[in-house]
């Protein structure tokens, strides 16, 4: 049965043959045309990250220029400083750092505990009885710096000494730091530069006339001390390590409940309630869930974990006992956030530079003490006073023999600060001097009120737990059903069955999907800056219910200050978190390929 | 297997296995307490959003009533004791901020409004003719000026019939009492040696175009006259010109003369000229007699006496007028009215005008009792009196007016308050003593919130269009480049790319995708903003902008719409394309014609969700937009985003029993309905327009 189609043989449906290739031509050409658009498409987004990997590798490697503060020659008068014996080593330090001398004793030859410390005698301390009797039985504190400084001469070796030497008294500061692109293209100009207007700069800043560049070198910002030393606001000797402890931390809490959670929540969903009104609720919700913006999840953490459950998130319910620190050990944690400034408040009567005060201004900054934020004007001088005052208020504060007096005056250029009723550590009780830190600082850190590491963990719980059952619910459907099947043939019952077969044969799969998750959940910055992480913390993380910091943290308190060397060493904790990641989905990748099983 | 040859042992298993049949029906237990648990971890996720909506509702709620309070600027006039409910506070300007219904704090004790009398007196000098025009305008006219109609005007003048016809078309029949009389000075500075009188023509002279003294009477100097008189509008120039120039102003003001409304100024032209000469009434005079020097008139000086016999030519009547609806209407104006007609001469001659005769005041006084209907004029006590009075015209008046008004006040006419006591607990009430601070509660309303464009919670300033508006600006500059990028590079990876190349090319998509956003907001701060400064200048582009950051955040979502759009390219069955080009189509004409409209409602959603994205990204804004709130419409110009916001209050030293901690729900609660609404809106476009094969 054919169907007759007229034709109209008058019209005409093609075009003329001329016209009909030019027109087949200008169709490819468009064709063309689009095809480069999306080539272009997919080039940007490449180009995209390879601008980003090389822009963070830029700011981590570079070139700086580095000064001493004081030069070698002029300690030695002309000889070369390798050439010093251990006496002559010892007795520069005595005569520029006599003030530090018991904290190098401490950090270098000391035998004992940092907690004993301040009430061991001479001899228990460089660990040798025949030490000279007349010091023998004596504190340490109640001998002279010269006396300080034959102690180190005669039990540090001499390369320690040259070091403390170079460390303490040489001194060097990075003055300067330029990116790797200048550093490999640019040298020249660089090295002007830095020998030009940026050394006339730093003299003038820290008043030190005769600062010559001791050095211009290459120098790569990430490198193994920046991996183990903590926080500090020297860029140049901060690390990252509680972040990274903190980092690996937030894991650990993540996986350990989110993980169990999650597959029983998709366990449930797939095997379980499988048309219920219930099952399309939860899927529904999970599936919102997942679109959350993760600053939500941070509010929602800090309403109920850091609030609502704070005797649990704190440890309080547990008798968690918040490892009180004794003096010695506050002043350990403490100490580090001055950056070996002299005003290690057990010094006598510290004389502080105004490079100093600045320094500790800085760090008061970092802890955001709202007496000086106040006053937080460029002007030195003025946050100075502040300083002084806010010294003054904590002193103030706490209960000390009235006999015993404090002054914190002006003097020229330097700020002297003579705290007299803490200069005998041992004569205030932990609980004192801990009042006088709270108010000094304002750190807080012995009872975190809930801003802790298991706040964080539980909200970023929260913030993964979308993800983790998505993952596992397609893991556990990729099973077969003739395996379920087979298993209750046998005999099983559903949970034997579920937990005999279909769960190993899924494991790879949610396991991937766990670690894929933790991976992202390692890279949240948001939440954790609601949920309270803290900004400068140089303790390490000990427990759940310690204060805590996170390595994107840490990025992100470095990359919104404005000096250029805080980019510096954020890109070097760029390529530590980014490492971490790429380690992560490495280990679900490999999981993926050699566990998993294929029906 | 063999049959089993101990038929006991077949039993036994018979046995067991009907046994294990039985199984079935036994009730087991620890499978159902697994399956409650398993449950209970699929209902976790319930309580987190049912949790998240919990916590920011709940903040937001306290957001809206947490009471705020601000100082008035005034304090409790009296002691108040525990039992007291009503009392007045210091007098002043508008308290606007107090309404009935809302609440107060006096001390430490909050009150409930239950009546509030902002009870005040306003008086205004716009001359009498001005005085009449805005009492007899029409609604409309006033509305134009902004500017109400007065309830009492003044006037030196008798109104006039004109006048009279126009309050008739509002209204308002006029009604006249005579308070005192006034005569109008003439006056010359005190440094004036030459003229102590003058007569009447030579008056006359020298306020029609006189130019010198010496043209006036010989022996004067041949200085240039200044004149300095009151404005057109005041009932004192009208009087003047119809009393010595006989109705003709032209001349007068053709001599362009010093004009003002405000006598007092007047007095100061007068007193710094030695050769001007001006007219007013005598009160001012009789203030500034030091600086003035009066000029009397044919020899006669305005005095008490001549005055009053009639002798002195310059006398003349003042008044206030109302009107008995007005008075039926406005309580208050009728009390005013009786406290004026009993007081007016107690103060009239110290306010330095005369006082009119006793039977002139009689029939003012029967007046009032004919337009209220009273029977005799009764005693006023102003601390009963309740409402807002108001008064304008003449500023011969206006002194006297004034002293009474301030009388009235002096009296007990102040703003008054009844409230219930004690409002939270009912143990806080207290007695307060005379002084204390008037507080009101400013909390922020909804509306403030959603329409204000300031957001400065340290002036409990809370509108979150500015940060809405940031947050639109980086998500729109996000979506313009993540849009077309992403899905070119969708459309090459679905119908274009080779498997190997798809291969190589998704993950590095992926990666991109897996990058932490603190990461990209570094990138966006050291590699993009510097970008943009080089290519638009450092001057036009802030080191902060939202340019930027919602660059940055597009390359975020680029991955985003790109995976989920090329999975919906990819599920558009092969035959569509296969019939397309069976027509002749090319690839270009397939991929736009057929392939994306067929897979349109995938690529909607992506878009939605990748929108969503952008809106709930923080750390790329926190670190590269910048921070404080700025309502700005420039990409180059730094500004806060709710996001960007919410991490900067939150990281800092944040008391959790204080506004800017509940604001950050707030806007958090905008946020997540936001992206909430978002989510399910391409929830529903996939499920509904998904175009199944």
């Amino acid at each position: 049965m054919g169907v007759l189609i007229e034709v109209d043989k008058s019209k005409r449906y093609m075009p003329e043959e001329g016209a009909f290739y030019r027109r087949l031509r200008a169709r490819h050409r468009r064709g063309r045309w689009s095809l480069l658009f999306n080539y272009f498409s997919v080039s940007l987004a490449a180009l995209a990250l390879l601008a980003l990997f090389f822009n963070v590798a830029n700011q981590a490697f570079g070139a700086i220029g580095l000064v001493n503060t004081i030069e070698p020659q002029k300690l030695t008068n002309g000889r070369p400083l390798d050439a010093l014996n251990n006496n002559e080593l010892a007795l520069i330090l005595a005569e520029h750092v006599s003030g530090r001398l018991r904290v190098l004793i401490r950090d270098t030859i000391s035998q004992v505990a940092v907690d004993d410390f301040t009430s061991a005698s001479v001899a228990e301390i460089v660990g040798d009885a025949k030490v000279d009797p007349a010091l023998a039985g004596e504190l340490l504190k109640n001998i002279s710096p010269e006396q300080q400084a034959g102690l180190l001469a005669k039990y540090a070796d001499r390369g320690t000494l040259r070091n403390l030497v170079l460390d303490e008294v040489v001194e060097q500061q990075v003055i300067a730091s330029f990116p790797l692109v200048d550093a490999i293209f640019n040298f020249d100009s660089v090295k002007a530069e830095i020998e030009g207007p940026i050394l006339q700069d730093f003299r003038r800043r820290e008043r030190l006339d005769d600062a010559e560049v001791t050095i211009i070198r290459f120098h790569s910002w990430l490198h193994n001390e920046f991996l183990t030393t903590p926080m500090s606001s020297i860029p140049a000797l901060a690390g990252v390590r509680s972040a990274l402890i903190g980092s690996i931390g937030l894991m650990a809490v993540a996986v350990v409940v989110a993980l169990p959670i999650g597959v029983g929540a998709a366990i449930y969903l797939e095997e379980y309630a499988h048309h219920g009104f219930i099952n399309r609720l939860i899927e529904t919700n999970v599936r919102n869930l997942a679109g959350v913006p993760s600053i939500i999840y941070g509010m929602l953490g800090l309403a109920i974990f850091v609030r609502a459950l704070a005797p649990f998130t704190s440890g309080m319910i547990f008798h968690y006992n918040f490892d009180v620190p004794t003096v010695g050990s506050v002043i350990e944690r403490i100490a580090p956030a001055f950056e070996g400034a002299t005003i290690t408040i057990r010094s006598d009567a510290a004389v502080v530079d105004v490079a100093t005060v600045e320094r500790v201004v800085d760090t008061f900054m970092f802890y955001g003490s709202p007496s000086l934020t106040m006053h937080g004007n460029s002007d030195l001088r003025e946050m100075s006073r502040s300083l002084a005052e806010a010294l003054r208020i904590a002193v103030d504060s706490v209960p000390v023999r009235a006999d015993e007096d404090y002054d914190i005056e002006l003097r020229g250029d330097y700020y002297r600060f003579d705290v007299a009723p803490i200069s005998n550590v041992a004569a205030i009780s932990d609980d004192t001097f801990n009042a006088l830190m709270a108010n000094l600082v304002r750190i807080n850190s012995f009872s975190p009120n809930g801003r802790t590491l298991l706040s964080a963990g539980l909200t970023l719980v929260l913030l993964i737990l979308p993800i983790i059952i998505i993952n596992a619910q397609e893991a556990i459907r990729a099973v077969p059903q003739p395996i379920r099947e087979a298993s209750y043939g046998l005999g099983a019952t559903r949970w034997q069955t579920i937990w005999h077969q279909v769960l190993p044969a899924a494991l790879p799969g949610i396991m991937t999907g766990t670690i894929l998750s933790v991976s992202r959940a390692v890279g949240e910055t948001a939440p954790l800056i609601v949920v309270g992480a803290a900004t400068f913390l140089v303790t390490d993380p000990t427990s759940p219910f310690s204060q805590f910091t996170a390595l994107p943290i840490q990025i992100y308190q470095w990359t919104a200050r404005p000096q250029g060397q805080f980019a510096n060493i954020a890109a070097a904790a760029i390529i530590v978190l980014l490492a971490l990641m790429l380690t992560l989905n490495a280990a679900a990748i490999i999981l993926r390929n050699r566990y998993s099983i294929r029906f | 297997m063999s049959e089993p040859e101990n038929p006991d042992l077949t039993l036994h298993l018979v046995q067991r296995k009907s046994r294990s049949l039985n199984l079935k029906h036994r009730v087991k237990w620890h499978e159902v307490v697994i399956q409650m648990s398993l449950l209970a971890c699929g209902l976790l996720s319930i309580f987190t959003t049912i949790g998240i909506i919990l916590v920011l509702g709940n903040e937001s709620i306290s957001f809206f009533t947490r009471d705020q309070w601000v100082n008035s600027n005034r304090a409790i006039l009296s002691d108040m004791d525990e039992s007291a409910t009503e009392f007045t506070v210091e007098p002043g300007k508008a308290l606007d901020a107090i309404t009935v219904g809302g609440t107060i704090r006096v001390g430490q004790e909050v009150m409930e409004i239950v009546e509030f009398h902002n009870n005040r007196f306003e008086l205004d000098v716009l001359g009498t003719s001005g005085g009449f025009r805005s009492w007899c305008a029409t609604d409309a006219q006033l509305a134009e000026v902004g500017r109400a109609r007065p309830l009492i005007v003044n006037a030196s003048r008798p109104i006039q019939q004109a006048e009279i016809d126009s309050c008739a078309a509002v209204g308002i029949s006029p009604l006249a009492f005579r308070v005192g009389t006034d005569a109008l000075a003439i006056v010359a500075s005190a440094d004036n040696d030459f003229i102590s009188g003058l007569t009447f023509a030579e008056l006359q002279r020298i306020f029609s175009g006189a130019a010198r003294w010496s043209d006036i009477r010989a022996g004067f100097p041949d200085d240039p006259i200044t004149l300095v008189i009151p404005g057109e509008d005041s009932g004192t120039f009208d009087f003047f010109v119809n009393e010595v120039l006989d109705g003709d102003a032209a001349a007068l003001l053709a001599t362009e003369p010093i004009r003002s409304e405000n006598d007092n100024q007047l007095v100061g032209s007068i007193k710094r000229d030695r050769y001007s000469i001006g007219f007013f009434g005598y009160a001012y005079y009789a203030k500034n007699r030091e600086d003035l020097r009066i000029i009397a008139l044919d020899g006669v000086a305005p005095t008490a006496a001549t005055v009053k016999d009639g002798s002195y030519a310059l006398a003349r009547p003042l008044f206030i007028y109302s009107d008995a609806g007005l008075m039926r209407d406005h309580a208050q104006l009728k009390d005013f009215i009786s406290f004026y007609l009993s007081h007016v001469k107690d103060v009239i001659v110290d306010v330095g005008y005369f006082a009119a005769s006793p039977e002139v005041m009689a029939q003012a006084r029967n007046k009032w009792i004919r337009a209220t209907g009273a029977v005799e004029i009764p005693t006023i006590d102003p601390a009963a009196v309740n409402g807002e009075l108001t008064a304008a015209g003449s500023s011969t008046v206006f002194p006297l007016t004034e002293r009474i008004a301030e009388a009235f006040v002096e009296a007990g006419y102040l703003p008054r308050l009844r409230v219930k006591r004690g409002l939270r607990g009912g143990n806080t009430i207290a007695p307060h003593s005379a002084g204390v601070a008037l507080e009101y509660n400013d909390r922020p309303t909804i509306i403030e919130f959603f329409t204000h464009t300031n957001w400065i919670p340290a002036i409990g300033e809370f509108g979150v269009i500015p940060l809405i508006n940031a947050t639109l600006m980086t998500s729109a500059i996000a979506m313009l480049v993540a849009l077309p990028l992403g899905l070119g590079a969708a459309i090459y990876l679905s119908e274009y790319a080779s498997p190997r190349v798809r291969k190589t090319l998704k993950p590095l998509l992926e990666i991109l995708a897996g990058i932490p956003t603190v990461v990209y907001g570094y990138f966006a701060l050291t590699f993009m903003t510097p970008l943009l400064r080089a290519v638009f200048g450092v001057d036009v582009v802030n080191i902060y902008n939202t340019g930027s950051a919602g660059i940055v955040v597009g390359i975020l979502i680029i991955p985003l719409i790109s995976s989920m759009s090329e999975d919906a390219l990819h599920a558009v069955p092969n035959a569509l394309r296969e019939a397309s080009y069976g027509l002749g189509a090319t690839k270009l004409e397939t991929v736009i014609k057929v392939v994306v409209p067929a897979a349109l409602s995938g690529i909607l959603a992506a878009f939605i969700v990748a929108v969503s994205r952008a809106i709930g990204e923080t750390m790329i804004v926190a670190i590269a937009a910048g921070a404080g709130p700025n309502f700005s419409f420039s990409p180059f110009d730094s500004a806060e985003t709710m996001t960007g916001h919410i991490a900067r209050i939150s990281g800092g030293d944040l008391s959790y029993d204080s506004i800017d901690y509940n604001s950050i729900f707030a806007i958090g609660l905008t946020l997540f309905v936001l992206t909430f609404m978002l989510n399910v809106m391409s929830r529903v476009i996939i499920n509904r327009f998904r175009e199944i094969y």
